[in-house]
């Protein structure tokens, strides 16, 4: 936003020269609108652009994990599913089990192969049914939140409002890859050059509890000396695949390099340590699952 | 690769009994009573944005808080400046939308295909007045709101637009929502309507009874 402060996230996809669909989180959805209708109609009246908001109009699937192209394949229609023609961080339209004007991006937040296809809403139903029939062999099952929470976060995917807050610049959550101050300008623009140039502001790192069993619960405190608060854990999950607890969290700049051990003061008082990782990914922070 | 034969579904579920019509769910129930409402979400939707009086407003011919049909039937409605919805018979959405995009125009048009993103019912009968007057608190009168008229409310708090589309002479009002709210408005029209003793009434296709 203006204020170089992180609003919401989501992908946005090139469908033709002068046409564009973005995708935001749900609950973002009518704020992300307003915000771009705001800047449309008060600051650049003269532009020639429509937007229209299609959250309704279409059902949202992820398929995820090694198999999800195998399955897709089944039941795509006019997609090379390869990951040459279709790499990455890309969408296509095309067909799925025979409903026409699906789009499929090659995007997720599990950090597996992974498809988010958006099916016409009201076929959803239909193409829900037809993959958990046509993956049967393949082992395929439904995964909810709390699972997708946990994959995440293996992954180091934040969580806008969770481990962001209102004050959460771009350079604070870690996301300086994403920030192009080389550009000729942009909203926040300004903020994030001066935010570039300083150093004081907390930083949302990976953590791991040296006591791998140990999951702090959220909000945990983090500490230095008897009673000062030096940040705060945003998120925390036992995670299976490193069998051992991860964690995000907000930590003050001089606690956030790499190695550094911190302090987390549970709610029944105890005090345990834990140590600042290289990036927030704790698993394959390559990325190899999810690009191959 | 095999045969597909999709099934679209409205987010209204059917009273039953349920067929399937023109690839989508549908009650099949028939209503007698006085006062009706249907699910008509299946209707073809399509959005259109252009400049308030370019060529395309002027082939669209129904201006900001008007609707009327064309010579093929769609009923096309003024819902706001410079915006119209476009309502036709299940399925002709691409059509509808592509006789838009070729029409002659000097300035940003776009047309978008919302038939899955809004959910459409319609109440007919001589107490539809008074349902809706319960739920929304537009002046409902013949001088405000005379056959014809569109606008955009609260109806039982959700934002829908409205239209006045008697048929026959009898009373009758389009409805439409996004379509999450969909199956919590019609549920809300129900409600409102028990003392009238409304009846759910199944869609039926326009070509065979010349009702949408």
């Amino acid at each position: 936003a203006e204020d170089g402060v992180v609003l919401d996230d989501g992908v946005t996809g090139r469908l033709g020269p002068e046409h564009y669909l973005m995708t935001t989180t749900s609950s973002g959805a009518a704020t992300v609108w307003e915000w771009i209708e705001n800047w449309l109609q008060t600051e650049h009246p003269d532009w020639r652009v429509h937007v229209t908001p299609v959250t309704d109009a279409y059902a949202s699937i992820n398929i995820a994990g090694p198999k999800s192209r195998e399955l897709l394949a089944r039941l795509a229609g006019g997609v090379d599913l390869s990951n040459e023609p279709f790499p990455y961080m890309s969408v296509r339209v095309g067909t799925v089990a025979g409903v026409d004007g699906c789009f499929m991006w090659r995007i997720g937040f599990t950090g597996e192969l992974s498809y988010e296809i958006h099916v016409p809403a009201a076929y959803g139903l239909y193409v829900w049914e037809t993959l958990m029939e046509t993956g049967a062999g393949l082992g395929v099952k439904p995964f909810g939140v709390e699972a997708q929470r946990v994959l995440r976060l293996e992954k180091g995917h934040f969580i806008v409002g969770q481990d962001t807050d209102a004050l959460t610049q771009g350079y604070g959550a870690g996301i300086s890859w994403a920030i192009k101050l080389d550009k000729e300008d942009f909203i926040g623009k300004p903020e994030l050059a001066w935010q570039s140039e300083r150093d004081d502001y907390p930083r949302l790192v990976g953590l791991q509890p040296l006591d791998r069993f140990i999951v702090p619960p959220e909000a945990s405190q983090i500490v230095e000396g008897r009673k000062n608060i030096a940040g705060r854990i945003t998120s925390s999950r036992f995670s299976p695949t490193l069998n051992r607890s991860i964690c995000l969290g907000f930590v003050a700049p001089h606690l956030a390099k790499p190695g550094t051990n911190v302090t987390v003061q549970l709610p029944d008082g105890r005090r345990i340590t834990a140590r600042v990782m290289e990036q927030h990914a704790h698993f394959d922070p390559e990325g190899a699952r999810a690009r191959g | 690769m095999a045969e597909f034969l999709p099934t679209a579904r409205s987010p209204i579920s059917p009273a039953p009994p349920v067929t399937v019509e023109h690839g989508w769910e549908v009650s099949a129930r028939r209503g007698s009573a006085d006062l009706l409402i249907t699910d008509c979400t299946l209707l073809a939707k399509v959005h259109v944005r252009a400049a308030e009086n370019g060529t395309v407003a002027r082939a669209l011919g129904a201006g900001f808080g008007r609707a009327a049909r064309d010579e093929r039937g769609a009923l096309i409605v003024g819902s706001g400046p410079g915006e119209w919805l476009l309502i036709s018979p299940p399925g002709t959405a691409p059509e509808v939308a592509g006789r838009v995009e070729a029409a002659p125009e000097d300035g940003l048009v776009s047309v978008v295909d919302v038939t899955h993103g809004r959910a459409l019912m319609r109440i007919s009968g001589a107490k539809t007045a008074e349902l809706l007057a319960k739920v929304c608190g537009i002046d409902l009168s013949e001088d405000v709101t005379p056959n014809g008229a569109a606008f955009r409310s609260s109806v039982a708090k959700v934002v829908a637009d409205v239209v006045r589309d008697d048929e026959d002479g009898v009373r009758s009002y389009l409805l439409h929502c996004p379509r999450s709210y969909g199956q919590y408005l019609f549920d809300a029209l129900l409600d409102a309507g028990d003392e009238f003793g409304i009846e759910i009434d199944g869609f039926i296709a326009p070509v065979a009874h010349g009702k949408e």
